[in-house]
């Protein structure tokens, strides 16, 4: 008897969290999507300007040995840093809002795409780019039909880790006044309603997946060569 | 009076750290539409020569010339694209299909499009693969030999006048290699491309080249005949690199034609009949299996042009 109650209170209880999120989202829609736009967009831009640094500079680093070491390593060390971290760091240095927020997550997302590309540029064989050179390639055919696109599948997980991580992290960065879903999450946190972290939360795991499955998609479509 | 493909005119290549030179004052001529082998261990020099022909390498000193004119005063990459390249496991390109890997010098030198779709059929068809099977495969679809097979059409696609060959067949399986060269002569007969074809393989070099250079120590020790090198070796190391005192050895090298008399008997019937290239292996079973003390030799016609004695071919053993 005591099981079936505990059981009736769950249903209860999961019935009354069900009812709170259809009101929350009924009487907030607007405020809601602009959440989720805030938080696409923020996501969005710091991985583009992360692709824009992190690809030249790993195509450089490739071709320069030295180079390539210390910008490696100082990338790397600032991957040790937590992304809270990050985030608080930026206020400090550029107050708080979108841009310190920005430029976090920028920081947070070059080192899985320029590490990648070091090692997709570098990891062609020498073999190949010497067949290509005696076969009467000049350096810009060779870099664009040669060296790019077997880079690329490399390039791309790269693009991968960093969208997750960005995508994840542009919660936190509401802490520093950026707004988006992180909003509806500390919310939710401050005023302990179970509502509005699930609402959060599961936007926020939606987003991630999704940016997953579409570059996952586009991974797939450029290394068929790789499978039978 | 044929021309000269290739000449080397005293060339040294010495690289950068290193304690002696890699080539070492090369003087030689190839001929257009010769087959000629680069024999050497590796350390030789041998594919360092060869790479300073498509000046993957550049010269230390002195002067190749191609078809004349000295290969440093043409526009490198325009003069790459004149000279078929082929290396080991056919060196394609992973992220093409077999028929954009063969179209990739056509390509650069803009053929239209129709033009590049017949030539990869056509490429396909004289390697032996067909194309409705094979085009559309990626390299890693195929075995060994298909890759190599189309890395020598790829090479061929735009119709050199001289093909690089750097230890094409060093990594297939031994029956897989023998229908590889047998393919590549075949070729070679139809189309006489000149082709310098490095190989550490000694059998891989006297059965191929019409001529061999064998490499020590970045010098030429030898550059002549196969069945010249082996009768007559320039020097201790040739002798001893060749086994040119191997009875067995010389079996398997020479061929018929070097021990060919002309024609003296009249009854041709009931007789063996070699071909003027068989080995002289092939040959000695002829002589076993038919227990004749005279097996007549064909040539490529089927036409009777000579006899070999048994008293011929046992005087190879002495």
């Amino acid at each position: 008897m005591e099981e079936c109650g505990l059981c009736y209170q769950f249903m209860k209880e999961v019935i009354s969290l069900s009812q709170k999120i259809i009101a929350y989202l009924s009487a907030n829609m607007t405020t809601y999507l602009q959440a989720v736009q805030t938080h696409l967009m923020i996501s969005i831009q710091a991985l583009w300007i992360a692709v824009m640094i992190g690809i030249p500079l790993g195509i450089f680093c490739s071709r320069n040995e030295k180079f390539s070491k210390y910008v490696t390593g100082w990338f790397n060390s600032l991957r040790i840093i937590p992304s809270l971290a990050i985030l608080v760091l930026m206020i400090p240095l550029m107050g708080t809002g979108k841009t310190p927020a920005l430029v976090a997550l920028t920081i947070l997302a070059v080192p899985p795409i320029l590490i990648n590309t070091i090692a997709g540029f570098a990891g062609i064989e020498a073999s190949l780019y010497e067949t290509a050179k005696g076969m009467g390639m000049d350096e810009k055919q060779i870099f664009l039909k040669i060296e790019w696109p077997l880079a690329l599948p490399l390039m791309l997980t790269g693009v991968r880790t960093s969208a997750v991580e960005v995508s994840a992290s542009a919660t936190i960065a509401a802490y520093i006044g950026a707004g988006g879903l992180g909003n509806i999450v500390f919310t939710g946190l401050g005023l302990n309603k179970a509502e509005l972290l699930l609402i959060g939360g599961v936007s926020v795991a939606a987003i991630s997946i999704g940016a997953e499955l579409i570059l996952g998609t586009v991974q797939n479509a450029v290394t068929k060569y790789q499978r039978d | 009076m044929t021309a000269v493909a290739v000449e080397f005119k005293n060339v040294c290549k010495h690289f950068p750290e290193a304690e002696v030179n890699a080539v070492s004052h090369v003087s030689l001529k190839i001929n257009q539409g010769e087959f000629i082998t680069i024999l050497g261990t590796s350390g030789s020099g041998k594919t360092t020569l060869m790479k300073m022909v498509n000046r993957l390498h550049d010269i230390t000193s002195g002067d190749i010339f191609f078809f004349g004119e000295n290969i440093n005063s043409l526009p490198v990459v325009e003069y790459r694209r004149k000279i078929g390249y082929v290396v080991q496991q056919g060196g394609l390109f992973p992220h093409m299909t077999v028929a954009e890997n063969i179209a990739v010098v056509p390509h650069i030198l803009k053929w239209d499009k129709e033009k590049i779709d017949a030539r990869v059929d056509e490429l396909l068809e004289m390697v032996g693969l067909k194309k409705e099977l094979y085009k559309d495969r990626y390299p890693r679809q195929l075995s060994g030999g298909q890759q190599q097979r189309i890395g020598i059409a790829r090479a061929m696609a735009s119709d050199p006048a001289v093909m690089l060959m750097d230890e094409p067949f060093g990594a297939i399986d031994a029956i897989t290699r023998e229908n590889l060269q047998d393919e590549l002569l075949r070729i070679q007969k139809a189309l006489h491309k000149t082709i310098l074809f490095v190989t550490h393989d000694i059998s891989e070099a006297f059965k191929l080249g019409d001529r061999v250079i064998v490499m020590h120590e970045g010098k030429v020790q030898q550059f002549d005949t196969p069945d010249r090198i082996m009768l007559h070796p320039a020097n201790d190391f040739v002798a001893k690199f060749v086994s040119a005192d191997d009875v067995m050895k010389k079996l398997q090298v020479l061929k018929v034609h070097t021990i060919m008399d002309g024609l003296s008997i009249k009854t041709s019937n009931q007789l063996a009949v070699a071909h003027v290239d068989d080995t002289l292996e092939t040959l000695l079973k002829l002589f076993m299996t038919s227990s004749t003390q005279t097996v007549l030799v064909k040539d490529d016609k089927d036409k009777i042009v000579g006899e070999v004695s048994w008293h011929r071919l046992s005087a190879i053993a002495s």
